[in-house]
């Protein structure tokens, strides 16, 4: 997959599994590599570049006796969540389209 | 490897970053680590899907030059974004792009040593003009004050545009280092092959 095209949807990716339910590095990290091919290391910077863009915020909790970083989806994070499934929607044309291979739906 | 020596590990590769930084990647790891220990992951086998501590440290290091680089765009920023995205993309490239990418440096290379060159001429000659104009402004101060200040005033309008050359080959050389390391990174983006590393 192109390589730019893969960094946008696993950013995606990564906001609609927070939206769920607040989480943490290694479970995100597992449940975007289900769905995308990619290296473990790849999660942290795009962790890291959501939460500096506020999409998403850290807390610290408590767990099995030592700190665990859970990450949290911000409303502005939300916000961006609905604009990109607007915008994978009209992808989601374009690939049912193909996939039918190229009959009208 | 177990958990403490690759954290070290990826603690001493990370030691360009700030201090802030380097603690937010490796309390992430940190976490990462005990949390795949706990999914019943060996220490082995994480170290294998996570990659060696200094392929994990050199994406770090390249996302944060690259973004430091967008943020404020200077010289030691273009260039340090430079070689943080060479060296991690150093690893597996198809020929094609490493033709691009050579072709690409040695424009610039051309590039920055025309410019640079034509620059420090011009330089050096309005560097000659102002210890002449200011020599002979004082000579003259004494027998044509009028035609001395005249002379003073050019001597300082040249040095002037002096700075500002100078000020000029700075901008420009930043502008074109950052602007190749952007365009060293889209090329090797392009010519990945699916699969590999993000």
């Amino acid at each position: 997959m192109d390589v730019q095209l893969k960094k946008g949807l696993m950013s995606t990716c990564v906001l609609a599994i927070v939206a769920r339910e607040d989480t943490y590095g290694y479970k995100i990290t597992q449940d975007t590599l289900q769905l995308l091919d990619a290296s473990e290391s790849a999660l942290y910077p795009v962790l890291k570049r959501l939460e500096a863009q506020a999409f998403l915020t850290t807390y610290s909790k408590e767990y099995g006796g030592r700190l665990r970083r859970y990450y949290s989806i911000t409303d502005l994070g939300r916000h961006q969540l609905v604009e990109s499934k607007k915008e994978l929607e009209e992808f989601k044309k374009v690939i049912d389209f193909i996939m039918e291979g190229g009959n009208e739906p | 490897m177990t958990k403490e020596q690759y954290l070290n590990e990826l603690s001493l590769k990370l030691t360009k970053l700030p201090q802030a930084e380097r603690d937010n990647a490796i309390i992430f790891y940190t976490e990462y680590i005990d949390d795949a220990t706990e999914n019943g992951k060996p220490m082995d086998e994480i170290i294998q899907t996570l990659g060696k501590p200094e392929d994990v440290a050199a994406k770090i290091i390249a996302d944060y030059s690259v973004n430091k680089a967008k943020e404020k765009p200077s010289l030691t920023n273009g260039l340090k974004a430079l070689i943080a995205v060479l060296s991690v993309f150093a690893i597996p490239i198809a020929a094609p792009a490493a033709v691009a990418i050579i072709v690409v440096i040695f424009a610039l290379l051309i590039a920055v040593f025309s410019v640079a060159f034509s620059l420090i001429m011009a330089a050096l000659g309005l560097y000659i003009a102002v210890a002449v104009m200011l020599g002979v402004s004082i000579v003259l101060m004494f027998s044509d004050p009028m035609l001395g200040m005249a002379t003073l005033g050019a001597s300082m309008i040249a040095s002037g545009i002096l700075i500002l050359l100078a000020y000029c080959f700075i901008k420009l050389a930043s502008v074109m280092v950052t602007g190749t390391s952007f365009l060293i990174k889209s090329i090797i983006d392009k010519n990945r092959k699916a699969g590999v590393n993000v």
